[in-house]
């Protein structure tokens, strides 16, 4: 049987619970918003920061005298033989690849961008690698428009001659495909480099893989994946995160 | 105030945050059943009895935060949870559980017309179907051709008129009366209602939790809501949500023990007019109807446009061919005016006891109950198997319904679609396992 205390505790309760739940609630239509700014400028700071690792491990890793060298040996050699439109060529997307690196500021770009930015890294390397190097690009057309975080498939194409291909003897093979299913835009880039050992990607590419998994994290949680498969005959990496337009892109395309 | 696109008609203008997602589970969940079930499962089972039947809700709703967060993380972006089992089930088991959904929702939409009917009878001299025509024509107006804007910028009135009255109508009456006198009151009128252990109460809780859990995942409301929040903040909205309706049922159970405790009652209505000549204040008088009116119209509204956005988008959208937006629009307005038509005319010529109506659909949703939890948490398309078990469970309660108590067929159903789920379970892993030895050289 309830004694009088307990029933007297229950109807307190009865009563205390409302007011409770009033305040509660009156707490969060108050504060949410606040919270959600904070959030939000939190997240935008961390990107930011993020973003800006990302430039600093480009300039820093990827712009590396072995590099430069055999570019600009590649350039001095069509100057020696008085080539002068492809050394035209070569100056000009040597100049645009080290341009990108100090203009990208935005945590996403249209899709068109990036892969024209890749492009002139692409281009560098093809004056290398001449007619052993084969690339293969797969981009719908819809999917141009589409955002993407920046140094993506730049990022992942580097890591590709870094790790593999520039170790390769006889044809070199780069396929690169974006395709679209459920919402999910979805970036594979494989190529048939020798990979030297495991670690070598994880330990040098290790910081560019890192930073790309951190900024899919920061811009789009856990529905962005990243997945590396490795095995005698190359390397594949999928990269997946969920289909964002550009609203004023959308707007300016032709139905 | 009129939607320009179907989606906007269905899911409002923007991602709805925890504080508005809150009060539109709030709207929906605090129910005519809420006011006038709780003091009755309190008033038959005792003040623990009011007082599970709170605790049972607000455990369903919290828990409902693990599935939206899994359900938000296999399938982000959708309208209804037609949609869901669409992506989740080949199209025998996708059509069972949407006839079940349209069946259940009617239910709830009946549900909330008997009780719109009580209060009608408690409060005005008009005869029944005067005062019910206007509720469901508000209801139709407000809700079905409104859409979901119309129906979030009354609710958060609603609330506010429901919190008004749960604060301020039991903390006047106790600080004015004393708890004293009410305690001396129901020891000497109802005893029964101070006692713990009586064995009906654990039976009650028992069967009250498995349906709560049933009717809470298989809303098709509180999945509606689930798709227009804010992906991070849905699992603290749910959990929130169950905090804070606790209070309801207990709030209105201090409401009637206020009423009982000066002497007997016949029925729930006996209840409602002894409550009216308790609350002589004008004032507070006029705020418990406006509660009550709000609770019972916000919970027929979202049900009504659920049910609504259902059929127009996973029932009539797949049979023909494909509407432009204003044309789904029209036929939602449409759909509003039959249905509530045809709930008024149901409430008008069938009139059974709230609590029997309750416990009438509780074999339902006890066997939807593992179905539902299967479907959720397993990857990939699930088998035709999972939602004819449901089935199965649900006549063959009924079958024996006659034979046992309430709580037992309850248990019963609930119980039947989960050993038919796990013996389909191990038949076909063995099936695999065998297939699996037979091609291996």
């Amino acid at each position: 049987m309830l004694s009088y205390e307990g029933f007297t505790l229950i109807i307190m309760l009865f009563i205390l619970a409302p007011i409770m739940g009033a305040i509660a609630l009156l707490f969060l239509f108050i504060f949410e918003k606040r919270i959600d700014l904070l959030e939000n400028k939190n997240k935008e700071i961390r990107l930011e920061q993020a973003l800006q690792e990302a430039q600093y491990n480009k300039l820093n890793q990827q712009i590396q005298p072995h590099f430069l060298f055999n570019t600009l040996n590649v350039i001095l050699g069509l100057a020696r033989l008085n080539r002068t439109a492809e050394l035209i060529r070569a100056l000009e997307a040597f100049s645009q690849f080290l341009k990108f690196k100090y203009k990208a500021s935005e945590p996403l770009i249209p899709l068109s961008q990036e892969i024209q930015y890749t492009q002139h890294y692409l281009d560098i390397q093809t004056l290398r690698f001449g007619d052993r190097l084969k690339i293969d690009m797969e981009c719908p057309e819809p999917l141009s428009i589409a955002l993407v975080p920046p140094f993506i498939l730049q990022t992942l194409v580097e890591n590709s001659f870094k790790h593999g291909l520039e170790k390769k003897v006889g044809e070199a093979l780069l396929h690169i495909r974006f395709h679209l299913d459920s919402q999910m835009v979805y970036l594979e880039v494989a190529d048939n480099g020798l990979m030297g050992n495991e670690s070598s990607v994880t330990d040098e590419g290790g910081h560019g893989l890192d930073n790309i998994q951190k900024r899919l994290y920061l811009y789009f949680n856990d529905r962005a994946q990243l997945n590396i498969a490795s095995n005698e005959s190359g390397t594949k990496v999928e990269v997946s995160w969920p289909l964002v337009f550009d609203k004023k892109l959308e707007e300016a395309e032709p139905e | 105030m009129r939607s320009r696109t179907f989606q906007e008609y269905v899911q409002g203008p923007i991602q709805i945050g925890m504080g508005l997602g809150i009060i539109s589970l709030l709207a929906r969940w605090v129910t005519g059943t809420t006011i006038l079930s709780s003091p009755e499962s309190m008033v038959k089972y005792g003040v623990f009895g009011g007082i599970g039947y709170a605790l049972m809700g607000a455990i369903a709703l919290s828990m409902f935060s693990f599935i939206g967060k899994r359900v938000r993380q296999d399938f982000p972006v959708g309208l209804t949870i037609g949609d869901y089992l669409k992506a989740r089930l080949h199209p025998l088991g996708y059509w069972i559980l949407i006839v079940i959904l349209v069946i259940t929702s009617f239910h709830i939409l009946f549900i909330q017309g008997m009780a719109a009917s009580t209060l009608c009878q408690f409060l005005f001299d008009t005869p029944l179907y005067v005062g019910l025509f206007f509720f469901f024509a508000f209801c139709v107006l407000y809700a079905g051709f409104g859409g979901l804007k119309l129906i979030h910028g009354f609710a958060a009135f609603q609330v506010i008129f429901m919190f008004a009255a749960v604060i301020l109508i039991p903390l006047y009456f106790f600080v004015k009366e004393g708890i004293q006198p009410v305690y001396d009151g129901i020891r000497l009128y109802h005893p029964y209602m101070l006692v713990i252990n009586k064995y009906d109460l654990w039976s009650f809780l028992l069967a009250g939790l498995l349906v709560g859990f049933g009717q809470f995942f298989f809303d098709l409301t509180s999945w509606q809501r689930l798709f227009m929040m804010e992906m991070k903040k849905v699992p603290l909205t749910f959990s929130l949500s169950g905090l804070i309706w606790i209070i309801f049922p207990l709030s209105f159970s201090s409401l009637f023990i206020m009423v009982i405790f000066t002497g007997g009652f016949t029925d729930i209505h006996s209840i409602l007019d002894g409550l009216a000549n308790k609350i002589t204040t004008p004032f507070f008088f006029i705020l418990f109807v406006l509660c009550a009116f709000s609770a019972i119209t916000s919970t027929f509204g979202a049900c009504l446009h659920s049910l609504v956005s259902l059929i127009v988008a996973n029932i009539l959208e797949p049979l023909q061919t494909k509407k432009n937006d204003q044309q789904k629009i029209r036929l939602a307005c449409l759909l509003s005016i039959c249905i509530g038509g045809l709930v008024f005319v149901a409430t008008i010529f069938y009139s059974p006891n709230l609590l029997e109506l309750l416990f009438y659909s509780g074999n339902i949703y006890s066997a939807l109950l593992a179905p539902i939890l299967v479907i959720v948490f397993s990857k990939g398309k699930v088998a035709d198997y999972i939602p004819i078990s449901a089935v199965l469970a649900i006549v063959a309660s009924y079958i024996i319904q006659p034979y046992v108590s309430e709580f037992q067929s309850i248990w019963f159903s609930g119980l039947a679609s989960l050993t038919i789920l796990v013996i389909c379970m191990i038949l076909t892993l063995i099936k695999n396992k065998w297939k699996f030895v037979k091609t291996k050289p």
